[in-house]
């Protein structure tokens, strides 16, 4: 009874569809979609009933991962600022980086994706993580397996024996 | 029709989840595909030794790793990754050593002659050796230990003993000032053939022989004023020490993350209390005071290096338990940090024992190649 006369009540969400590139819709909370900067700066000259954002690049499968992504974002850095204003102790940075490092552990062909799709959405956080897994899993490669992988074609000036 | 694709279709996917399953994802990422920024700021993220290998890979890598842009913003990124830098030594043979915060180390090089101050700057280092022809006569060289490229400046007039070097941030290259002749000499590596005079002249005659570099000017720490010289503009100038400042034992500059500091230590009740001045916005000082509980009062002269939120500093005590070895050296590594007041202690092995000589820097990568200037 008395919760209902609480004005700290939360208002009710504001929901924004994304459309995937193979035509699925995702209902996502709109502060999870502002997570990206492109939604963000689109959503000043939108009409406020039109909340819908095409995006052609993105795939239903990756799109999944990155709300699911962004989801986990918003509201860990919730917690944690509740934490922080409760003053305390909790290791919630700690484990969002394990949940991030987690989350990054995928095949290559998904990894390519999401760095592809974090680029085009400019979600700096995931682009930031994406990139780092790639330099992490080809820095030690030789230079035959970085070709092989990023499908270059060998026009090399340089001596591979003498480099070594 | 239809038919044969969906099957297709399926077999792709069970053959994806196969591969997937096994751990066997050698799948082709398409280069052509990736835009052109992203790959930039992969290859960013990768160590030097890395970088070297993948030169050979094509054209186009080597020519992109080998341009001054990308070693510039590869050096930005690669500030976040430094380390502890230990020059260790007996007489004036050095012998530099890299220790990461967990105190494990990593030999990066030795100097194959005598050499007086290191200077150290985004991952070069500038010494000066006793000249072959005359022994009054110094030669100065700026060195990069992670590529093993080095570089010798043409002699001066002077003797080379104080110097510093820097980074200009608007031509991007290296500058070596030498602050011993009068007037002071600067050189700039890879555009000057000889030593040209600075106009500006410093507030204090003589100045000390360690220079740091912080913030694109090089400091130098002189009685209460701190004097910097501006890189880009080639301008001395004075920064007063704060007012409330006690005549401290021992003082001395540092880049505390990219900001100017004045480190003190004091002997109280012969316990070292140490002192860290921050100069905010080059007006106000700040101060943190702390006190390390397991650093031996004999030491004199902890050379501190601030590392993501910790201060850390090498002690180094005589353990006499052997009496066949005498004089064995044990190296312990201090970290105080600075958010949660938590000091530390570790032993750092595997350093050479008899050696006598630490300073601390910071190390970090650098690509920057001085087979050309």
């Amino acid at each position: 009874m008395k919760d209902s006369f609480n004005p700290s009540i939360e208002p009710p969400k504001k929901t924004v569809t994304l459309v995937s590139s193979d035509g699925y819709d995702f209902e996502v909370e709109e502060e999870v979609a502002l997570e990206s900067q492109v939604i963000k700066d689109g959503f000043e000259d939108k009409a406020v009933d039109d909340r819908e954002y095409l995006l052609f690049n993105v795939h239903s499968d990756t799109l999944e991962l990155i709300i699911k992504y962004c989801e986990k974002h918003v509201s860990s850095r919730k917690s944690i600022s509740a934490a922080a204003a409760s003053s305390s102790s909790s290791n919630g940075e700690e484990a969002l980086k394990e949940w991030d490092e987690h989350f990054i552990s995928v095949d290559t062909n998904t990894l390519y994706d999401i760095l592809m799709a974090a680029d085009y959405l400019n979600i700096k956080s995931l682009l930031d993580l994406a990139i780092q897994k790639v330099a992490d899993t080809i820095h030690g490669r030789s230079p035959e397996q970085i070709r092989k992988k990023f499908n270059i074609e060998n026009d090399s000036i340089i001596d591979p024996w003498a480099s070594e | 029709m239809t038919f044969l694709s969906l099957i297709l279709k399926l077999w792709r996917n069970v053959n994806k989840r196969w591969r997937i399953m096994w751990g066997c994802d050698d799948e082709l990422l398409n280069l052509q595909d990736m835009p052109y920024d992203l790959l930039l700021e992969i290859l960013t993220r990768l160590p030097v030794k890395s970088l070297f290998r993948f030169k050979s890979v094509c054209k186009t890598w080597c020519y992109l790793i080998q341009d001054p842009i990308f070693i510039q913003r590869h050096s930005k990124q690669s500030k976040k990754a430094a380390c502890l830098y230990l020059s260790v030594g007996k007489g004036y043979f050095r012998h530099i050593v890299a220790v990461n915060q967990q105190g494990a180390t990593a030999s990066i090089c030795r100097m194959r002659s005598p050499c007086c101050p290191l200077q150290y700057c985004n991952g070069l280092i500038c010494y000066s050796t006793f000249g072959t022809v005359s022994p009054r006569r110094t030669n100065l060289h700026v060195f990069n230990p992670t590529t093993g490229e080095s570089t010798t400046l043409p002699t001066n007039s002077g003797y080379c003993i104080k110097f510093g070097l820097g980074y200009d941030e608007s031509i991007n290259k290296y500058k070596v000032v030498d602050v011993d002749s009068s007037p002071c000499l600067i050189f700039t590596l890879g555009e000057d053939s000889s030593w040209r005079p600075i106009c500006s002249k410093p507030a204090v005659s003589v100045l000390p022989a360690e220079s740091i570099f912080v913030n694109g000017a090089l400091h130098w720490n002189s009685d209460g004023v701190v004097i910097s010289f501006d890189l880009k503009n080639e301008k001395f100038g004075a920064i007063t020490h704060p007012k409330k400042f006690t005549s401290s034992s021992w003082k001395y500059l540092l880049d505390c993350e990219g900001f100017l500091c004045m480190f003190c230590v004091d002997n109280n009740n012969y316990q070292l209390v140490f002192s860290l001045w921050m100069l905010k916005d080059y007006d106000t000082w700040v101060e943190w005071s702390f006190v390390l509980p397991d650093l031996p009062t004999k030491i004199d002269m902890p050379e501190v290096v601030v590392l993501n939120g910790e201060i850390l500093t090498v002690s180094s005590y005589y353990c006499a338990r052997t009496y066949k070895r005498l004089h064995r050296l044990r190296y312990y590594l201090h970290s105080y940090n600075l958010q949660s007041r938590v000091s530390k202690k570790i032993e750092i092995l595997d350093l050479p024992s008899h050696l006598n000589y630490v300073a601390a820097a910071y190390h970090e990568e650098s690509l920057v190649s001085l087979r050309n200037v």
